[in-house]
């Protein structure tokens, strides 16, 4: 039973405004996951802590007296850096030796997400830290409901990260090697695609995108701690699969989808089951429809 | 070849099985820079036969990483200033205190594992400070009761905590010890709606259910009116749903019922929407740190503490004084407890004259201690009778509200 709360329709529209604000939280999230997914056909379990990681050295730089946009190009570079090493140093052997995809990737995905995690703990300490809100221009009333500025920025950045993205991938000769690279590596190789290179560049596309993510979510929450991404990255990835993964405006409406049924579902049930929500989503996106929204079924040629 | 491979990974599932057990908490050396007397992670019974040189040593069991590290570490901060403080005075019946401390991380297996390392180290005679959250200790309780091992925790408060043995106490405020504090707090602020924001655990579930049947019991008396209650989960950062709900039902004040990492989050979430809220904590929103994380959108919120670091009682300002010379910070309630538990088993094991972990059990029942909860001495259940002061954050700081509390029957007649 529901425990005790005024209801009526101005909370339940209430609830969608937030559903809506977590929703882009969650997509620009799972945009990351799309990406490498889109490009490299492998689920970078890794991209949670990669964007831990550029939280807390955005939170450093800032600590160190730099400004904010000198910390963040900083980290672009560096949170890019570990992620192009991830692939470099972990999965790239693997593609080199048979056998050597799918479960192996995933699982090596799976230790280095911990690792690192493991290692801001380590460095940076488990306490939750605080993060300074500089997108913050007020509280906005509109028609009687509440909207942060922040949640304007965040929903207008996820655009726009959508649209440069879209724009690098389907208008770019980078992006039709990438293209090319998920739909056959060997022909591509063959087409004179630089394999190697595209794909370290879409290490560093998802590091940078982490960033981006971990700039704004830091931003809203004004928290920085070591487990940040685990919540947030298991409904993100939620998020990009129901949307079909792999694609990148279906993360973004995987994302509200996820947010708004989870804000409801403190309307109807109480704020306790909030984080099975989008484990449901999930749970049934794979049993009726595992392509997801926008997702059409892979052709594997022979 | 194939069978053979099999077996070889099904025998090494098992070794890893086996050995994966103990090893979850050996981090005596994951505390920040050690005191020579209070950490040590070595250790095992077979030391040579000078008993009375042979230090005493204690347990010391709490979360030092993960969401509730600073407890965890409070404690142990508490246990290492009465640690240094009696083997400065010659130590117990002339053996000096020693210190073993281990990592759960507030999560229960975690906290087995560790009280099953600390119950198998017949060197350690007593818990000195067992864990931190009620859920956790629960836990790891029984594991105590049976073996044999007293354990005494800072801060357990569910209402069946030290009925699971006589090898269990607590000194901290037991729930309904809290809820005649937390019932009032709505009251002394005037508040004319209230909704409850609590974290969906042991604690949060059990308070809140104490506070409604009090509530109900009372309510055409009370000059408020109890519109919302609103849960949450543990590593919860976005309070927009709840924020929403508390604000749907007009709530002039809340009454948090989680600990201070939770609220500076909420609080930050909540005063943006509504500035003019007031926010009630409970004791576990006592700590510098949400100062630091939340800033402006905790002052002038309330709450309570057993601890009072401005008290002028002797007891209290030797061990704030002690503390801040050491640790460069003020302490808290835990800090508190854990200190007082350590000089309740010193005391124990001079009534006793041994170690023995029975007969140290034996005589926590019977010591009576001054140390900063007062007179100090554990009931029949394994409870201590403790008060607690009222604390108002203003100006980024905790300042007492005195004499806000009144006595139970008082109250209530005062209605």
């Amino acid at each position: 039973m529901p425990p005790r709360t005024k209801r009526g329709a101005k909370l339940i529209v209430q609830q969608i405004v937030n559903g809506i604000s977590i929703g882009f939280v969650y997509a620009i999230v799972a945009v990351g996951y799309s990406l490498i997914f889109g490009v490299l056909r492998i689920m970078n379990m890794a991209y949670a802590s990669i964007f831990t990681v550029g939280a807390h050295f955005i939170l450093m730089f800032i600590t160190a007296k730099w400004g904010m946009v000198p910390a963040v190009i900083a980290t672009m570079a560096l949170t890019g850096l570990v992620s192009v090493f991830f692939d470099f140093a972990m999965l790239a052997p693997l593609r080199s030796k048979p056998g050597g995809t799918g479960t192996t990737v995933l699982i090596t995905a799976i230790g280095f997400n911990y690792v690192l995690q493991n290692l801001c703990m380590v460095i940076w300490g488990s306490e939750r830290k605080s993060f300074p809100n500089v997108i913050d221009f007020g509280t906005i009333r509109i028609a009687g409901f509440n909207f942060d500025s922040t949640q304007f920025v965040i929903t207008g950045v996820s655009i726009i990260l959508l649209i440069i993205l879209s724009w690098i991938i389907y208008g770019t000769n980078t992006g039709l090697g990438m293209r090319a690279v998920q739909q056959n590596t060997k022909a591509a190789n063959l087409m004179g695609v630089n394999v190697k290179r595209t794909i370290t560049f879409t290490f560093f596309l998802s590091g940078i995108t982490a960033v981006i993510a971990a700039f704004l979510v830091s931003s809203y929450y004004q928290l920085v701690y070591p487990t940040m991404g685990v919540q947030l990255g298991s409904k993100a990835f939620a998020s990009a699969v129901l949307g079909g993964i792999g694609i990148l405006h279906g993360s973004v409406l995987g994302g509200l989808i996820v947010g708004i049924l989870e804000c409801l579902s403190v309307y109807f049930f109480g704020g306790g089951y909030r984080e099975a929500v989008a484990f449901i989503i999930l749970l049934g996106v794979l049993l009726v429809k595992p392509t997801g929204l926008f997702g059409k079924k892979a052709n594997t040629k022979v | 070849m194939k069978k053979s491979i099999n077996i070889l990974f099904a025998l090494l599932l098992v070794v890893a099985l086996i050995s994966g057990c103990g090893t979850s908490s050996t981090s005596g050396s994951g505390n920040k820079p050690a005191e020579a007397s209070a950490n040590n992670g070595s250790g095992n019974g077979n030391v040579a036969s000078e008993a009375s040189q042979e230090p005493i040593r204690l347990a010391h069991i709490g979360p030092l990483t993960g969401n509730m590290a600073d407890f965890g570490q409070h404690a142990l901060n508490g246990v290492q200033v009465a640690v240094e403080e009696i083997n400065e005075n010659g130590g117990v019946m002339g053996r000096m205190l020693e210190v073993v401390s281990y990592d759960d991380k507030n999560v229960g297996e975690d906290a087995a594992a560790a009280a099953e390392l600390v119950i198998s180290d017949s060197s350690i005679c007593a818990v000195t400070s067992a864990h931190y959250s009620s859920g956790v200790a629960m836990v790891a309780a029984p594991l105590y009761q049976e073996a044999g091992m007293a354990a005494i925790s800072p801060s357990a408060s569910h209402p069946e905590y030290s009925s699971i043995g006589d090898y269990i106490f607590r000194n901290n405020l037991t729930e309904q010890a809290e809820l005649v504090y937390a019932f009032q707090m709505p009251t002394i602020v005037d508040c004319k709606k209230l909704g409850i924001v609590s974290m969906m655990s042991d604690f949060g579930e059990s308070f809140v259910h104490g506070f409604e049947e009090l509530y109900e019991a009372n309510k055409d008396k009370l000059g408020y009116e109890l519109a919302v209650e609103s849960f949450f989960v543990d590593g919860t950062v976005d309070f927009a749903p709840n924020v929403a709900e508390i604000v749907n039902g007009d709530c002039d004040a809340i009454i948090f019922v989680a600990e201070y990492n939770n609220l500076a989050a909420f609080a930050m979430q909540y005063r943006k929407v509504d500035p003019d809220a007031q926010i009630i904590g409970l004791m576990t929103c006592y700590n510098p740190e949400l100062i630091n994380m939340a800033g402006e959108a905790v002052e002038g919120m309330v709450l309570y503490s057993v601890l009072n670091p401005n008290s002028e009682r002797p007891a209290v300002k030797n061990f704030v004084d002690r503390y801040v010379a050491k640790f460069n910070s003020q302490p808290d309630f835990i800090a508190a407890n854990a200190y007082d538990n350590v000089h309740m088993i010193a005391a124990s094991i001079e009534k006793t004259g041994s170690t023995d972990r029975e007969k140290i059990k034996d005589a926590l029942y019977e010591v009576e201690v001054t140390c900063t909860a007062g007179e100090l001495k554990f009931d029949a259940n394994g409870d201590a009778e403790k008060t607690a002061v009222m604390f108002k954050v203003e100006n980024g700081d905790f300042a007492e509200v005195p004499d806000a509390f009144k006595l139970w029957d008082d109250f209530v007649a005062g209605l």
